[in-house]
């Protein structure tokens, strides 16, 4: 799956294409705005990520360019959160409208979303650490040919740990992710689903996979 | 203009003619005039003065009675010297004059403060915008390197989001024009969308989210109304005691459904309560929590207003405070044909 991004500001450009590469995307962009709809078409991606505010030319004539010779899917994402720029990029033929600071997630979500919908045979979105994969569109962990469904939270836990592997994540950060896809758990609902999460992982023959760090998080 | 007032105001000139008429009588008297041509004397004499004056006083009533009418029926009472009918005697003219130059001169100013004021929105709507951008950039940022550190740099980031939020709706709030963008949705989404943003402080002191009864349909502007109910959220977090638990709820009365936001906080002097949506108020609490400004609940205040909506507290001091916001039926709304 391909994303081209349509964005001025270096430093979110080269974040977000990080952000999806771990994801499994790959990503292209360019500097040269004057033929930018040229490019992002020739490219052949799958999706396109399209800022408002952007040299030369407005972001809806990039829109409208596209959209006079393709029905790639375009999402809109700008800081210019007024109701009139998301009426005009819906009305442009933007498939959706994501205004900044948007929530990495959340932006990856609306993607999945569309690009399941546009193209007929959806690829499963998978990462890998250590010989284990998690397979996001179907929920379930797999190691040395066994497979194991998770729950919603037990997901949610294992692809923030697994996104930022090597890295300790902090517990709060943990509940803070599941809140943000409306799962408002406390701290002892946390425990649970870490319990469970290690018992599963063990089930499939990896015990330790699923390290704490005392008084600071887990880590994979 | 009255006749008692205007005679009290030209005493003297009465005085000096009264004691002219005197002295008249005097010398006509003195010269051995007959009493009869002393009386046509005074009566002349008499007659001028009167007519004099009254022509005077006639003048300067018609004048500035006009005046005070048109000054009461004007609604931009500084336009006065634009309709002022010039008056006929000296005095009125050099005072019009004067009125004149000095209508000219506020208006100018008050054109220069309103135009000033007006950019400087647009300056501080456009610097939102701006300041936006690093912000997202610094929270992918944050998204890609995640660890200990980047993420309580992340909680630092959210809080300076969350005070671009409040200068947004701040110039909104001032906005004469109403742009509000109603649509439907839940009492839930509402309260989702204002708990993710708050979510980090929440979780930190070990808060709890309670509800009951939110699958309620409303219409509102998603935007403000989850922004409301956030700096709900954010003063529950503030003036907490242990275990902090904000509670949402929802009941319909009458045209209207109320949304009630509830917590186990430190609560409100009963003193207090009256003022706490008034610009700039901390109260006690404020004294004792130096993050207060003063702002939010104001704010909360100015933008329900505009949108319509009810916004009530409750407190004790010591158990908690509960916030109610009512949201206007949807069909009360159409039949107010909104």
């Amino acid at each position: 799956m391909k994303l081209f991004l349509i964005e001025d500001e270096v430093p979110i450009r080269e974040e977000l294409s990080q952000f999806f590469e771990k994801y499994g995307f790959q990503c292209e962009s360019s500097d040269d705005f004057h033929g930018i709809a040229q490019l992002a078409l020739a490219s052949g991606a799958d999706l396109i990520l399209l800022d408002i505010n952007l040299p030369y030319q407005d972001g809806f004539q990039v829109c409208r360019e596209i959209r006079q010779s393709s029905h790639v899917p375009i999402i809109v994402l700008t800081s210019r959160n007024t109701d009139f720029d998301e009426l005009m990029s819906l009305n442009i033929g933007a498939d959706d409208f994501v205004s900044k600071p948007y929530n990495a997630q959340v932006l990856l979500v609306r993607i999945q979303k569309l690009l399941s919908r546009a193209s007929e045979t959806p690829d499963s979105v998978v990462l890998t650490h250590k010989g284990l994969t998690l397979n996001l569109l179907k929920a379930e962990i797999s190691y040395n040919g066994q497979d194991k469904k998770l729950t919603k939270n037990e997901m949610g836990i294992l692809r923030l740990l697994m996104v930022n592997k090597g890295n300790i994540i902090p517990r709060d950060a943990i509940i803070d992710d599941l809140w943000q896809s409306e799962e408002f758990i406390d701290e002892n609902t946390l425990n649970v689903n870490i319990v469970r999460l290690r018992k599963t992982l063990a089930e499939i023959g990896l015990p330790d996979y699923l390290e704490t760090k005392r008084g600071l998080g887990y880590l994979v | 203009m009255k006749v008692k007032d205007y005679a009290a105001d030209h005493i003297f000139s009465f005085l000096c003619l009264v004691v002219s008429g005197l002295l008249v009588f005097a010398l006509l008297w003195l010269i051995e005039t007959p009493m009869v041509f002393i009386f046509f004397v005074e009566s002349i004499l008499f007659t001028a003065f009167v007519c004099a004056f009254l022509y005077d006083y006639w003048r300067r009533r018609s004048f500035y009675n006009q005046l005070w009418e048109i000054l009461e029926r004007l609604e931009e009472k500084t336009l006065i010297g634009e309709i002022l009918v010039q008056p006929g005697f000296l005095d009125g003219q050099i005072f019009d004059e004067i009125l004149r130059r000095l209508n000219k001169y506020q208006n100018d100013r008050l054109a220069d403060a309103e135009q000033n004021s007006q950019e400087y929105q647009e300056y501080l709507d456009s610097w939102v915008h701006e300041i936006k951008t690093p912000i997202a950039a610094a929270r992918l940022i944050v998204e890609n390197h995640k660890n200990p550190t980047t993420l309580r740099i992340d909680d630092e980031l959210r809080r300076i989001d969350s005070f671009v939020e409040q200068v947004l709706y701040y110039a909104r709030s001032a906005a004469v024009e109403k742009d509000f963008k109603v649509e439907k949705t839940t009492l839930q989404a509402l309260v989702n969308s204002a708990l993710k943003t708050y979510s980090k402080p929440l979780i930190q002191v070990g808060g709890r989210p309670v509800f009951s009864g939110l699958d309620v349909p409303v219409c509102a502007d998603t935007k403000s109304c989850a922004f409301i109910i956030g700096q709900i959220i954010s003063n529950s977090i503030k003036y907490r005691t242990e275990n902090l638990q904000v509670s949402f709820s929802a009941y319909a009365k009458q045209n209207a459904v109320r949304l009630v936001i509830s917590d186990n906080g430190i609560g409100i002097s009963p003193a207090d309560l009256p003022r706490v949506f008034d610009k700039g108020f901390t109260g006690d609490n404020g004294r004792r929590y130096s993050k207060s400004t003063g702002i939010g609940l104001y704010l909360c205040k100015k933008l329900c207003n505009k949108m319509n909506m009810d916004i009530m507290i409750q407190s004790m001091l010591g158990e908690g405070t509960t916030v109610i916001l009512s949201f206007p039926m949807e069909s009360y709304l159409q039949e107010a044909g909104l």
